[in-house]
């Protein structure tokens, strides 16, 4: 005789019960967060518009209007009827196919240079840490001198040597921006090094790659991707300060520094909108990037609060 | 008229994950001068309802109800009242003295501090007074200690100040919220002595907060027992220990290992305390209870007076709770196969150095050694348990992690083919560590949270049988998840998701899922609840006979230790100094250091008095990397010579083996000369 009750018992025993992941719960609190909330609504418009602006523009970034040329203070505002709808820069450029172009570059320094940081300065700052008395001795003071030297004269130096281009800059800035990250994650390493569970699978003889692996960068993410969310728009920053000295990226390329310099230039003649647009971007991703950082934050970890 | 008058009592906290009914509905009065013990299980909410009576409760927290403290509600005054309260008439200690004094502050500029502000004393009166103060709670040298900032105090001595604070504008209620569970047992007894003569001298009212009901027994007039946020019995502590009449409180005390009752199985509360995010709508302890009716699972039962001074929480009546107490304990099998000639661990002058760095940061200051371990010999047989004991800063630690690798030692470990296991390249180690595994202290932190308790156990599966298929390894887990009693069907689930209880269970699968020959488990009930307890070390001493494992069982509790060991060794300072089989060493004890901790042990049972039978230690502990010469015990001990100085002693005997150039039991008269010695403190009628 079958009797429902004990099979019933036996299937709930049986039945996989699926877990609430740390990152799971990370997610939910995230989600509630207003502020970080609307920071994501802002990075995915702002996303949105590098990615579709095209479209909409009327005319291309390199054309040039000859019909509002030389009268760009009066005729170049922005209007919706000649399809300028951010107005066109001093040479009669249209300044939203500018603008959609800038975000392009701007966002694409930011990421990739935040890429770098997160991949190479995990991995460095993790072995480091992990490994531990003389490797994390020499690994870190080459850190060390690396920060030592002024980057800012560096990157400008390499820009004027080798000339100025995009694989320059990302170069460039990929070179600093591990630095931190690396002696972020090294402390975080040390700390997590002396957990009972990195010692637990010490003493089973799992091997060092794979504790650093499975154990440590796993519990390290979260930091990582807190930084990593204000590393974007130190690096965004960065470049626009390079562009905005004129030794970025070069001309028909544009970026957010390099319009805010050239609309900060023109500013005295009346085109307030050539330096409006483009810096109002930047601002609010900017603002959208510290908000998901704080968010980040607060979720993954809410003992800190 | 009652000094405290708590009535309907409630606090609750606002989390992410839901309001936390941390206290129910309590009910709690006081009279002056008396000592109340409040004992539970974390998560019963006594801390809160410490925090709650001083307005201290964290930001997320309210509290509702009345607390009169003499007839004057203090729930929720405004700080100005609290402020003047809290310091002037009702005093609290906390369980951990670093982190509520001020690291960078003197201790003699923050206790002038309360008696400037709140006796209106000059600096010079009040710095006087904090030296009476520091001298009544038996600081030797006050005068000159008291410029010391509270780092330079030892830990039982930072307590001994905590204590001195908090009497300093002499309150009338001293709440002490686990005041010695950071403590080791000999200082623990000296801090428990401390505030029941202060308490008697002072005239006044205590209340006891601790999981501990040895502490209890010894310290309290009067007990409540809290859980789930409500007090379940209360009485005078001689009828609670005598005929608990709650099956809480029965369980609880038949839960405890005695130090002084024959080891066997421990008697255990099946289950889990509640979730009190969403406590059950009726007794929160019905789930648990073997008295369990319907009425329990849909009404909180109110607490009722029964007898003079007494009340219980419970719907079931009095004889059948009284009937049904469970038994203490029932005898482990003494038959166990253990192999007495067969050594499967051979150590012998194990030594542990750790390299400090002096005051200089110069990289060529000379750096100093700490022996953690200093020559530590001792023989494990198959199939033996062999109990470990000592204070903290004793090396017991180090040993279990230099047996296994984890901190570079130098000496001989034996394996039981012969090789040594100290001084292996990781390679060569390898092949071994399959049969040494490791069970760890904290349960949460012993596994990793990101990985799922599947992952957790297998791990060391893949690791040293990576030819296994993912089908075989994960019949395995689940095997070995039923076998420590998981369900196997959580395999998906993450280590937060599971309590502390649960999460040690998963550390003992992980460790025993490679078949391991010898399991080191490093103090691994001492972060769980009494009656969490008593459910790991039954299922570890389960395990140990079904699968034959030798295990080395470190541990402070002495009551533990000897219930589940077969021989014990007892370390002070990096040496051993009496190892023995269990009843040799807990009947008599030839090394003093041994005497003394085991009359440390709080029993709980009220008619046990301590301070009858106590062997005072001088002291705390001695910095190990500066450890006296001689025998290192010397400098505490009640029977030390010259000889002691010049000249360590070997480890000397056949079964029963001692560190001592004087062995045997101290006599009553060389107790009484070392109690009267150690009598430091005067007396607190010579204060003004």
């Amino acid at each position: 005789m079958i009797e429902p009750q004990k099979m019933q018992a036996l299937a709930d025993r049986m039945a996989e019960v699926r877990g609430r992941s740390p990152w799971a719960d990370a997610r939910r609190r995230f989600l509630r967060n207003r502020a970080a909330m609307a920071g994501m609504a802002i990075l995915i418009l702002v996303a949105l518009f590098a990615a579709f602006g095209d479209r909409i523009a009327v005319w291309s970034n390199e054309e040039l209007d000859f019909s509002v040329m030389g009268q760009i203070a009066t005729l170049g505002a922005p209007s919706l009827d000649n399809g300028h709808y951010f107005g066109t820069d001093d040479l009669g450029r249209d300044l939203f196919a500018r603008t959609v172009q800038g975000t392009q570059v701007s966002l694409l320094v930011g990421i990739v240079g935040a890429g770098i940081a997160v991949i190479v300065g995990t991995i460095y700052g993790a072995v480091a840490g992990y490994a531990g008395g003389r490797t994390d001795q020499v690994m870190m003071r080459a850190v060390d001198i690396l920060m030592s030297v002024p980057y800012m004269f560096v990157l400008i130096l390499l820009l004027v040597m080798f000339g100025r281009s995009m694989s320059m800059l990302f170069l460039g800035i990929g070179l600093i921006s591990w630095l931190d990250m690396s002696r972020i994650v090294r402390g975080q390493t040390l700390s997590l090094k002396h957990r009972e569970f990195i010692e637990a699978a010490r003493a089973t003889g799992v091997p060092a790659w794979r504790i650093i692996a499975r154990h440590i960068v796993p519990n390290l993410l979260g930091v990582v991707a807190v930084y990593a969310t204000l590393l974007v728009p130190l690096m965004i920053l960065t470049e626009s300060f390079i562009s905005f000295l004129g030794l970025g990226v070069q001309e028909p390329l544009t970026s957010w520094g390099a319009l805010i310099s050239e609309g900060a230039g023109t500013m005295g003649y009346g085109t307030l909108w050539q330096l409006v647009f483009p810096l109002f971007f930047f601002v609010v991703t900017l603002f959208g990037f510290f908000f998901v950082g704080d968010g980040l934050r607060d979720a993954l970890d809410p003992k800190d609060r | 008229m009652a000094l405290l008058d708590i009535r309907g009592l409630s606090v609750r906290f606002r989390t992410g994950d839901g309001t936390v009914q941390a206290v129910n509905g309590l009910d709690l009065t006081l009279r002056a001068g008396e000592t109340l013990g409040i004992v539970g299980e974390s998560g019963s909410g006594k801390s809160q309802l410490a925090f709650a009576i001083m307005g201290l409760l964290a930001r997320n927290g309210t509290a509702t109800g009345r607390v009169l403290f003499d007839g004057q509600d203090i729930l929720n005054a405004p700080p100005r009242i609290l402020n003047r309260i809290r310091a002037e008439r009702i005093a609290m200690i906390f369980q951990d003295p670093m982190t509520s004094l001020n690291p960078y502050m003197r201790v003699s500029d923050q206790m002038a501090e309360v008696l400037v502000m709140h006796k209106g004393l000059t600096q010079h009166a009040a710095l006087a007074e904090s030296v009476r103060m520091l001298d009544a709670v038996g600081i030797p040298d006050a005068r000159g200690r008291i410029g010391l900032y509270p780092h330079e105090f030892s830990g039982g001595m930072r307590q001994r100040v905590m204590i001195a604070m908090a009497l300093l504008c002499r309150p009338q209620l001293l709440i002490a919220d686990e005041p010695t569970t950071a403590l080791d047992v000999t200082v623990q007894a000296q801090i428990m002595a401390l505030l029941s003569d202060l308490q008697r001298d002072f005239g006044m009212a205590m209340m006891l907060i601790t999981h501990d009901l040895g502490i209890v027994a010894g310290a309290c007039e009067r007990v409540g027992v809290m859980y789930g946020g409500r007090i379940r019995e209360s009485g005078p502590t001689d009828a609670i220990f005598a005929d608990p009449a709650h099956p809480y409180t029965q369980g609880l005390l038949s839960a405890i290992p005695r130090i002084d009752a024959q080891a066997g199985d421990m008697a255990t509360i099946p289950g889990q305390p509640p979730d009190m995010t969403c406590p059950p709508p009726g007794c929160a302890f019905a789930p648990r209870c073997a008295f369990r009716r319907a009425v329990c699972d849909s009404l909180p039962p109110p607490l009722e007076a029964f007898a003079e001074g007494r009340g219980r929480a419970c719907f079931a009546s009095l004889e059948e709770v009284r009937v049904g107490r469970p038994d203490p304990s029932t005898p482990r099998d003494p038959a166990r196969p253990t192999q007495p000639d067969r050594h499967l661990l051979n150590v012998s002058d194990l030594r542990v150095t750790f390299q400090i760095r002096g005051a200089g940061v110069l990289p060529w200051a000379r750096a100093r050694n700490l022996h953690a371990v200093n020559g530590v010999d001792f023989t494990l047989n198959a199939g033996e348990t062999l109990g470990v004991v000592g204070e903290s800063g004793c090396g017991k630690s180090t040993l279990a992690r230099a047996l296994v690798g984890l901190v570079p030692a130098t000496g001989r470990a034996a394996w039981i083919d012969g090789r040594n296991l100290i001084g292996l390249s990781p390679r060569g180690m390898q092949p071994y560590r399959s049969d040494i595994q490791m069970v760890f202290q904290d349960p949460l932190a012993s596994l990793n949270p990101r990985m799922t308790v599947g992952q957790i156990i297998a791990e060391p599966l893949t690791t040293h049988r990576p030819s296994l298929g993912r089908a075989a390894v994960k019949d395995r887990v689940k095997a070995m998840m039923d076998k420590v009693g998981l369900l196997p069907n959580q395999i998906n689930r993450y280590p937060h998701e599971f309590s502390g209880g649960q999460c040690q269970r998963i550390g003992i699968a992980r460790a025993l899922i490679v078949e391991p020959r010898l399991v080191i488990c490093d103090e691994p009930v001492s972060a769980l609840d009494v009656s969490i307890q008593a459910q790991v070390i039954n299922l570890l001493v389960r395990l140990q006979d079904d699968l034959r494992l030798s295990l080395i069982f470190i541990a402070h509790d002495l009551a533990v230790v000897r219930h589940v060991s077969d021989r014990v060794m007892v370390l002070y300072l990096g040496k051993v100094m009496e190892i023995a089989p269990v009843g040799d060493l807990y009947a008599t004890p030839l090394h003093p250091y041994t005497q003394a901790l085991l009359s440390a042990v709080p029993v709980p049972d009220p008619g046990h008095d301590p301070a009858l039978t106590a062997v005072p230690l001088r002291g705390d502990l001695p910095s190990p990397s500066d450890p006296p010469s001689g025998c290192v015990f010397r400098t505490r001990c009640p029977r030390a010579q010259p000889r002691c100085a010049a000249e360590a002693p070997l480890l000397q005997g056949l079964r029963h083996r001692t560190a001592c150039h004087f062995p045997g039991p101290l006599t009553d008269q060389e107790i009484a000369r070392a109690r009267n010695a150690g009598a430091e403190r005067p007396a607190v009628s010579s204060l003004p």
